[in-house]
């Protein structure tokens, strides 16, 4: 019991360093979620093309096809400058940035041809530049439909008539319908939430733990337990327990916080108690990893550096940060000697759970591997110890 | 004579505790000052107030007869500390500490060199020039931190319990070195709690205590302004009551115990009573086996006004 | 005095063998680490179009409605068969041009292999088109969802078109001619004039991890340099108390003290700069601009490190806390962990991405490698040197301070 206390009162002096993490993931994982939250919960999210168009042709045709990509994208006024128009689709401010030569409505209407130049530049979402390009070719197509069944050229007095017909024959609505429960967006953007807070656990209880344990294996205040007649296993005993207390409550804390902005109706969901399971034995799993780690290494100094890289080079390479599939195979395979990424692919499963068969089996499992890590990392960290014990002997 | 320093009303607060509580100071040139006072009674708060390292409330301190602020450089090149805990660096030997420190004060390399092998000398840490400081015993280690702070030889030295874990030979010779350091014309300013240093050392000592200066004078003078005089023990059996009441009745006896066949005396000072108890036991031809009288050391002196032992260990 | 102090500082840096040791080896291995697992964006293309597979459900249409449905999917997409191991629909073949794969399914059936994740979404025909997909947190789930529906959308609008034509015949403005059911098939499948510029943009969006990462190990010295300023000021160290002591202003000390570290990391951005182009992630051939930048960035982040370390009177944990934990938030924000933030915060707290240090070395690298024209280069320079000008200010103001409350 001494060790145990004597554990949370040096554990004071990280009381700040604990509090600024928090903090920060305060800020961010409230920032992150707000930002993603649906305003309204049944609507199946789709990404909407932003097009931005310069208009160089002015034609009536030229004003009515402006008009119709009005009509089924959202136009994103820019300056037309090299500058203006990369940042604006390197920060997704527009997709898609459509260009209309100034002969566009004389070669649309041109019986010699059925097309007209058009020139456009993309941002990285090809899907949006698909759509967009798709937006530009069917009214195209459309025009020269009407242009063929004229009899190859439209004549000026119907050219009105025409660019209205084209113009409502396009808008033409799909209902869009999401599946099943509306809940499914919000737990995967817990399941998303429940990913970040890897990483927090990770760096929290690699510099926390660290700077606690190492402060308490420093000879001196071992000693003075040691000679006061506490058994050395009874202490090492009371340090796990006292960090296995401080994580729970940590991790209490960051998981009721993320219900908090979600919304604790979740908790009725299946897939959110698989969840909480998945990052509890996770927790666990951490503490057993760190805990090693800062036995092997011992060193105040480099603790820092430790919990931030070490934090971040698990997350990166586990599917915290980048989807998985983006992972290459061997990094993949290394990463799969922690933790994290069984916790990742099992979070993915239950986000993608069929919700008529469940099949939890792969959960199971990814539970089961962690666990398994939890007690070698353990033992190794047992038989390091017994190990440097001899060698002071 | 110079005053090398000089505080009036100073008054320094933690919050609300007073540390230093409208304290009025001399030091003059060329003296070993002491200052003596129990754990925490604002000893090394008032030594930083006189070097502006703290802000205080109230007060001036004049120092070289100028008025002593943070930024008073050509007063600080004159003066060197001695910090109560050892402030060195953990990566550099004990050689480049010394170096370093000292170059704060003595940029000619040459002189340097000279300085810092006299204060090595000085420290007897010669054999260690090359260790790192977290090689050094306590002791050796608190010597370092001396000699990081005189060896640029500075007018003034603060030194703040320097003492503290050495070994007695050591000690004496910083003490000695202390002695020498004021023989070359230093002033030294110096806290303790070991009576025998201050006897030995200073030329004029101040017991503070709660941030107050209780008493200044030399180590005579304070033992004389103390109200106790000497303590005479007589062993002795058969003593009666109206013995003992007599003997508490001479003018010269301020109390008395008796206990286990001893007789404890407390005199009145500036008496000498002894002689009183010697004529009185052969008036009345009552037989002693032993007598014995002590002066009153400052220990006692310090107990009596403070109404604390100076070290908890005495 | 000066180079008294420097040498020294410069010997006790180099002499903590262990630090000296993790911070170059630390940030090497994050940039390697952060490489492999990056790697993958730049071989595979990350934003490459896979087809959405699709369950479609005819149900009760009208039998003209299924058959020009079915033409249509003919048209846009590829048959496709379930994965035995219940995976998304297969196809034999290459789908090449394909926009979707699909497969007919009774309402029931769409609904398990909706379920089960099999296909994207289920479309059900009939007088309206209707698709139905899960609603979840997934860029590709919503990307995939608006091409789908843009499809669809293109069914209808052909049978309006069909419809009008056949108004327009009706009504007399348009008199049918030879070969015209013909030339109005062969005009819905004209190409258009489309050309797509391919832009450096693409590329800049993967690389925009490592431009934060670099924004991030410019900004990453400030944790070093506020325990440098604990050795000045006399309240942080005892050290600092005895240095203090000594007859010099601060700002010299400050400055003897503070070169080691600006040396130090100096080079450490420099190597890092040449072990992400030993790695083979190209920044692009401006490797002048580049490293003025990334050493502005390193002198940005030690000076942040010292305002914070001389305005923060407050405890050593907490500013330890904030040297580690506000560069790896800015590198959050700039969109170092995910470049979605990146455009987040640049919609919604566009003022944090123009002062953001980090984000504005990784801007700065973009903008390197992606612009002819220096102008925002130059632009960036100027206000990370305003910014790097507000830090040295405020930690002048900080360590203006001359004695102290208390030690
Ligand atoms: N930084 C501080 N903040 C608040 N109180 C302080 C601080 N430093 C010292 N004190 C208090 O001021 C009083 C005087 O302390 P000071 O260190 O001057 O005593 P001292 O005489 O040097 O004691 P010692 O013999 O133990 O060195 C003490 O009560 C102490 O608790
Ligand atoms: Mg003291």
């Amino acid at each position: 019991m001494r060790a145990f206390k004597l554990y949370f009162k040096v554990m004071r002096g990280s009381l700040a360093t604990i509090l600024t993490y928090i903090g920060i993931f305060v800020v961010i994982a409230n920032f992150v979620i707000n930002a993603q939250l649906p305003s309204k919960e049944a609507d199946l999210k789709i990404a909407e093309p932003k097009i931005t168009v310069f208009d160089a042709d002015e034609s009536p045709v030229s004003k009515a096809f402006t008009a119709y990509l009005t009509e089924h994208a959202e136009i994103v006024e820019l300056e037309d400058t090299e500058i203006a128009i990369n940042d604006a689709l390197f920060d997704g401010e527009t997709y898609y940035v459509i260009r209309i030569p100034q002969d566009f409505g004389k070669q649309m209407l041109d019986p010699e041809r059925n097309d007209a130049e058009l020139n456009a530049q993309g941002s990285i979402y090809v899907h949006l530049s698909i759509v967009s390009a798709q937006l530009v070719e069917r009214y195209n197509q459309t025009f020269q439909v009407y242009k063929q069944a004229f009899g190859g050229s439209i004549p000026a007095e119907q050219l009105e008539n025409t660019l209205d017909l084209i113009r409502t024959d396009l808008q033409a609505e799909v209902s869009t319908r999401a599946f099943l429960s509306g809940e499914t967006y919000k737990i995967t953007l817990l399941g998303t939430s429940f990913n970040n807070t890897f990483y927090i656990l990770i760096a929290l209880l690699t510099s926390v733990i660290g700077s606690t344990l190492i402060a308490m294996e420093n000879q001196s205040v071992k000693n003075r337990d040691l000679v006061s007649g506490i058994p050395e296993r009874q202490r090492t005993f009371g340090i796990f327990l006292a960090t296995l207390l401080f994580s729970v409550v940590l991790w209490v804390f960051l998981i009721v916080f993320m219900y908090t902005q979600l919304g604790f109706d979740l908790l009725t969901d299946t897939r959110s108690l698989w969840l909480i399971g998945v990052s509890f034995v996770h927790m666990v799993a951490v503490l057993a990893v760190a805990n090693f780690f800062i036995t092997l290494m011992r060193n105040k100094g480099a603790l820092n550096f430790f919990s931030t890289v070490f934090s971040l080079a698990v997350s990166f390479t586990s599917g915290v940060f980048v989807p998985l599939e983006l992972i290459q195979a061997p990094v993949q395979k290394v990463a799969s000697f922690m933790p994290t990424v069984w916790a990742v692919k099992a979070n993915n499963a239950i986000v993608h759970m069929p919700e008529q068969a469940p099949d939890y089996s792969f959960v199971w499992q990814a539970m089961g591997i962690m666990t398994l890590m939890t007690v070698a990392f353990l033992c190794l960290t047992l038989v390091l110890r017994k190990s440097r014990q001899r060698s002071f002997a | 004579m110079q005053t090398e320093v000089r505080v009036r009303n100073l008054v320094k607060r933690y919050k609300d505790l007073v540390a230093v509580d409208h304290l009025d100071l001399e030091i003059q040139k060329g003296e070993i000052y002491g200052l003596l006072g129990p754990n925490g009674s604002g000893k090394t708060t008032l030594i930083n107030c006189i070097l502006s390292l703290l802000r205080y409330e109230k007060g001036e301190v004049e120092i070289f007869g100028e008025p002593m602020r943070p930024d008073a450089h050509h007063l600080k090149q004159n003066i060197g500390v001695v910090s109560q805990e050892p402030a060195v660096y953990d990566e550099l030997s004990v050689y480049e500490n010394i170096d370093y420190f000292c170059g704060l004060y003595v940029p000619d390399k040459a002189v340097r060199r000279k300085l810092v092998e006299e204060v090595i000398e000085f420290v007897q840490l010669d054999e260690f020039r090359k260790f790192r400081p977290k090689k050094l015993s306590g002791g050796l280690l608190r010597r370092l931190n001396l000699a990081c702070g005189i060896a640029h030889k500075p007018r003034l030295i603060f030194l703040d319990e320097p003492t503290v874990a050495v070994d007695p030979q050591s000690r004496n010779r910083i003490l000695e070195g202390i002695l020498q350091l004021r023989d070359e014309g230093s002033t030294i300013v110096y806290t303790t709690h070991y009576m025998e240093e201050v006897e030995f050392l200073c030329d004029r000592i101040s017991i503070m205590d709660r941030g107050k200066i209780l008493i200044t004078g030399t180590s005579d003078e304070i033992k004389a302004i103390s109200r106790s005089g000497e303590t005479v023990r007589v062993e002795t059996f058969d003593l009666d009551e109206s013995h003992l009441k007599a003997i508490e009745a001479l003018p010269t006896v301020e109390s008395l115990e008796y206990e286990q066949a001893e007789l404890v005396l407390k005199m009145k000072a500036k008496t000498n009573g002894l002689l009183d108890i010697l004529n009185y036991f052969e008036h009345h031809n009552i037989p002693m086996t032993k007598i014995s009288s002590k002066q009153p050391t400052l220990n006692d002196v310090f107990l009596e006004i403070t109404g604390k032992e100076l070290r908890d260990d005495v | 005095m000066f180079r008294h102090i420097t040498k020294y500082k410069t010997l006790a840096l180099v002499k903590d063998h262990s630090s000296l040791f993790w911070t170059l080896f630390f940030p090497l291995v994050l940039v390697t680490v952060f490489h492999l697992a990056m790697s993958g964006m730049f071989s595979s293309d990350t934003y490459r179009f896979d087809p959405v597979t699709v369950a479609v459900v005819t149900g009760d249409a009208k039998q003209e409605e299924i058959k020009a449905f079915d033409t249509f999917l003919d048209y846009v997409g590829v048959p496709g068969t379930p994965d035995e191991n219940d995976g998304p629909l297969k196809v034999d073949t290459d789908p090449q041009n394909a926009y979707i794969i699909y497969i007919k399914a009774e309402p029931e059936e769409a609904r398990v292999l909706l379920d089960k994740n099999q296909v994207y979404a289920f479309v059900e025909v009939g007088e309206t088109v209707t698709m139905t997909a899960k609603n979840i947190l997934n860029s590709s789930n919503s990307l995939n969802g608006s091409v789908l529906r843009s499809l669809l959308e293109r069914y209808t609008q052909i049978k309006n078109t069909m419809n009008s034509i056949e108004n327009l015949v009706t009504s007399g403005a348009i008199r049918p001619g030879r070969d015209f059911e013909e030339r109005i098939r062969k005009a819905f499948e004209s190409d258009t004039g489309l050309h797509e510029e391919d832009q450096g943009t693409k590329k800049g969006d993967v690389l925009i991890y490592f431009f934060a990462l670099l924004g991030y190990l410019s900004i990453f010295p400030m944790a070093g340099s506020i325990s440098s300023v604990a050795e000045l000021e006399a309240n942080q160290s005892s050290r600092a108390a005895r240095s203090w002591l000594a007859p010099y202003p601060m700002w010299k000390r400050f400055f003897a003290e503070i070169t080691p570290n600006v040396v130090l990391y100096s080079i450490l951005i420099v190597i890092i700069y040449y072990y992400l182009g030993v790695l083979g992630v190209d920044l692009g051939p401006r490797t002048g601009y580049i490293l003025v930048l990334l050493l502005l960035g390193t002198l940005t982040g030690i000076f942040m490190g010292t305002a914070v370390g001389s305005l923060f009177k407050g405890s050593t944990g907490i500013k330890t806390a904030l040297g580690i934990g506000l560069p790896l938030v800015l590198g959050f924000f700039s969109g170092m962990m995910a470049s979605e933030i990146r455009k987040l915060v640049k919609n919604s707290i566009p003022f944090l991405q123009k002062i953001n240090p980090v984000s504005l070395v990784a801007e700065g690298l973009y903008s390197l490698y992606n612009y002819s024209t220096l102008d925002r280069y130059f632009d960036i320079v100027i206000r990370l040197s305003i910014f790097l000008v507000i830090a040295i200010v405020l930690t002048i103001i900080g360590l203006r301070r001359s004695n102290y409350e208390s030690i």
